[in-house]
């Protein structure tokens, strides 16, 4: 009885877990991904998945789940230092999972189909993560790790109204939640309409200096959301661009990486 | 005389814009564009995603995310389509112009036939946020806003416990009615009309459609009694709500993507 009560609670705390993207944020950038694979990637991460990249995104998040992995809770988060430099080597990050993954693929003949296949869900799952910027921890700056803010709105003639705004569901879901009615490949398409023109320039790099690029956003917007702030709607709205940007970015480089790898 | 008194009263506190008018809410909204896309040309299309950087759906929201933000407060009032005891539109509250029909034949009167060139990018960005959301909000059975002597009945409904009066039920109806359908499903219950209706249906201009709005609008306030619960309606009742629902929708979306097509297309 108390093992099952203790299971229980473990479940509920790790379902209470902010999970980076949700599902359906995880699942345009999927599509995006695959809208800029060529096609030798396609066949190989075909034959490797057995499905498509959109059906495998979330794996990570339900293995998280089970009570026996929950050690790969931490692997969602991504550590930078004082100077935004990700110079971790921790086992419990995620660059540092990310990087045996890509190792695994990059050296995949030597590896068996399982371990294949758990390599490339983990680098589908963390490159996107990676890019959700409340899963970037900065040394130093303890608002990384999670916080409330107030948002309000001047309603016609009648006041003001204020009400809460977590950190971490707003890079979440708050945004992504808008589009839900269309399906994941209109959202992607509407994403790659707005950046696509940067798609060179947002691909270049390699993932620790992906999380350093997002380190630097999260820097730019703790300058205006941050703990204890109450800040009108319009300042919020503005930060729909860095999301559409980062949606963008975790897919190109997914991309860029993928192609990389299976060239 | 007290009931008619009440009625006055709220139509009253309809036309000034009391409520919180947020027309038909995110589904609508995104559902109206969504219906536009499917009827544009090509050339207005890739044109007006040139000037928007997204799909013409994505700022379907954008006039009520930013009505009472600076400098964008004067939008806020341009979300009704104001008529007189004629049902025609009177486009103004004092001496402001703020209603929805004037302000789409404003914009389309400076962008058309190639005038919007002459604007500048961001400017161009804004007029087409401001018509993809004003013909939705101009085709929203709640936003007519009647003339304060036609004593229309608003009776409220009760969805999952909830009170929702004309407006606010009418703002949500997409999802009240329907909450697990998505766009495409939608798409398939409103886009239905033959080419050679749609081209009856976008016919006019918006003044015209104001008003034609204004009469088809006055049967919404009879479909249910005051109290009435969602889940009591009858099947009569959810089709009629389903029809003027549909039809708007539609109706809006072709002739939003006939003035795009109308200032966009080469």
């Amino acid at each position: 009885m108390k093992k099952i009560v203790f299971l229980m609670f473990a479940l509920a705390m790790v379902a209470n877990e902010a999970l980076a993207f949700n599902t359906f944020a995880h699942q345009t950038i999927s599509k995006l991904t695959e809208m800029n694979l060529n096609e030798k990637t396609k066949q190989e991460v075909k034959a490797i998945l057995k499905t498509s990249i959109t059906k495998e995104c979330v794996w990570l998040n339900t293995l998280r789940k089970n009570p026996e992995m929950a050690h790969t809770k931490s692997w969602h988060f991504f550590q930078l230092d004082a100077n935004g430099k990700s110079t971790t080597m921790d086992e419990n990050d995620g660059i540092v999972q990310l990087e045996k993954a890509i190792a695994v693929l990059r050296n995949r003949k030597n590896h068996s189909e399982a371990e294949q296949l758990t390599a490339l869900r983990t680098v589908i799952h963390l490159v996107q993560d990676m890019h959700c910027l409340s899963h970037i921890r900065i040394e130093g700056i303890e608002a990384t790790k999670g916080f409330t803010f107030r948002i309000w709105n001047e309603l016609d003639g009648k006041g003001r109204k204020e009400w809460n705004q977590k950190w971490y569901t707003l890079w979440e879901s708050t945004f992504s939640n808008r589009y839900t009615i269309f399906t994941p490949q209109y959202y992607a398409e509407d994403i790659d309409i707005y950046a696509r023109d940067k798609k060179a320039e947002y691909s270049k790099g390699e993932p620790r200096f992906w999380v350093e690029n997002g380190g630097e956003d999260v820097v730019r917007a703790l300058k205006q959301l941050n703990t204890g702030a109450v800040v009108p709607t319009q300042v919020v709205l503005t930060h729909e661009f860095n999301h559409t940007k980062c949606m963008a970015k975790a897919a190109y480089r997914l991309a860029a990486l993928l192609n990389d790898i299976f060239k | 005389m007290k009931n008619k008194f009440i009625a006055i009263v709220l139509s009253l506190a309809a036309l000034l814009g009391v409520q919180r008018a947020n027309a038909w809410a995110l589904w609508g909204h995104h559902l109206i564009a969504y219906v536009a896309e499917q009827h544009l040309t090509p050339e207005a299309k890739a044109n007006c995603e040139h000037y928007l950087k997204h799909k013409v759906t994505h700022y379907s929201l954008w006039q009520d995310y930013w009505r009472n933000s600076d400098p964008f407060k004067e939008i806020t009032h341009w979300h009704m389509n104001y008529i007189d005891k004629d049902f025609n539109t009177v486009g103004k509250k004092g001496n402001i112009t703020r209603d929805a029909v004037t302000q789409i034949e404003r914009i389309v009167k400076e962008m058309e036939k190639g005038k919007y060139k002459q604007m500048s990018d961001s400017m161009v960005m804004v007029n087409l946020k401001l018509l993809i959301h004003m013909v939705g909000d101009m085709h929203t059975p709640c936003h007519v806003g009647y003339a304060k002597e036609s004593g229309y009945k608003i009776s409220s409904l009760i969805v999952n416990g909830k009170k929702y009066n004309h407006h606010k039920f009418w703002d949500a109806a997409p999802q009240v009615m329907h909450p697990k359908w998505n766009a495409d499903k939608y798409l398939k219950a409103c886009d239905t009309y033959s080419p050679k209706q749609i081209k009856k249906i976008v016919k006019g201009n918006p003044t015209k459609w104001g008003k034609q709005n204004a009469y088809k609008m006055v049967k919404t306030f009879y479909f249910w009694e005051k109290g009435t619960e969602l889940k009591n309606l009858t099947e009569e009742q959810r089709k009629q709500i389903d029809d003027v629902m549909f039809e708007q929708i539609a109706y809006a979306g072709y002739r939003l993507a006939n003035i795009l097509n109308k200032i966009m297309s080469k």
